[in-house]
């Protein structure tokens, strides 16, 4: 089946190719002109624009990104270190003998005063 | 008119030893298409059914590879990449020209002429005719595989139709003229 249809292919082949046409000489010398005009290198340098092509999607996002961050962050300096503040006391008395461990906490609501007894 | 009964090249998906050469030597353009050329017009002709358009088509074939030169690929086929531009032409071709247009027959090619005997001279030209009354595309098909030598392979690169459908499209073509013509059958 295989070796008919190769058969058949290659009667059609030689009957197509039996037909073969001359490009007219104007056209030839038209197309030798052209190609000549332009001197298409082996290699060309591409358009510069093809190039710039693709990085313009890039740039453009990074372009946006920048944007938003100059538009969203806070123009005013940044906000001075708080002090530290005591929000805890916690003191702790174990005694070893009678496996007893006592912790305070002293919370932050838990006013502290050196000398309470002198207001 | 001259008949020249030589096959073209046939590329395979490889570069031809010209094209080899060619990359070797870093040829132009004008140095791939030269060996090319009879064969890209052979092909707008008859793909186009040998209308007269065929001129200015081969030669906006040619102003599109020189504007798109510098997208082929060097190690690529010249050929493939020079007659899908050749494809794209015929098919915007027939594009603008609609279903208005109207297979011209070879016998109104007066230039063409057969070798050999009367039954081969009456075979081709049945065989013209046949192919000449193909839909565009398959036609295209036709003669990139049977006149071109292209592969099932590279027709696919050149058409960007899938293998399967082109040989189901060359499978109509060669049942259709064994079908009206018989001759496959007294080879």
């Amino acid at each position: 089946m295989k070796t008919k249809q190769n058969r058949d292919d290659q009667t059609i082949s030689r009957l197509v190719q039996s037909v073969q046409l001359e490009i007219p000489s104007h056209l030839d010398k038209q197309v030798d002109t052209l190609l000549k005009e332009k001197k298409a290198s082996r290699w060309p340098i591409r358009p510069v624009w093809s190039d710039m092509r693709r990085f313009f999607l890039p740039a453009a996002a990074l372009a946006g990104v920048i944007v938003l961050l100059v538009i969203f962050t806070p123009l005013s300096s940044p906000p001075a270190p708080q002090k530290p503040v005591i929000s805890e006391i916690r003191t702790e008395f174990e005694l070893k003998d009678k496996n007893i461990k006592i912790i305070w906490f002293q919370k932050e609501d838990f006013k502290l005063r050196r000398n309470s007894h002198e207001s | 008119m001259n008949m020249n009964t030589q096959i073209g090249a046939k590329t395979k998906g490889i570069l031809t030893t010209h094209e080899k050469q060619a990359e070797e030597t870093g040829a132009t353009l004008q140095d791939l298409l030269q060996p090319l050329k009879i064969h890209l017009y052979n092909f707008i002709c008859k793909a186009l059914n040998f209308s007269e358009d065929a001129d200015d088509l081969f030669q906006e074939t040619v102003v599109r590879a020189v504007k798109y030169f510098y997208s082929y690929k060097p190690g690529k086929s010249f050929k493939t990449w020079i007659f899908t531009i050749a494809h794209n032409e015929i098919k915007a071709y027939y594009n603008r020209l609609g279903k208005s247009q109207t297979p011209r027959a070879l016998e109104e090619v007066d230039e063409i002429k057969n070798p050999g005997d009367h039954q081969v001279e009456q075979q081709v030209k049945d065989i013209y005719e046949i192919a000449g009354a193909f839909k565009p595309r398959d036609r295209k098909i036709f003669f990139l595989f049977y006149d071109q030598q292209f592969s099932i392979k590279e027709i696919a690169a050149i058409t960007g139709l899938r293998q399967g459908n082109i040989k189901f499209i060359l499978n109509r073509c060669r049942e259709g003229i064994k079908s009206r013509l018989g001759l496959l059958k007294e080879q």
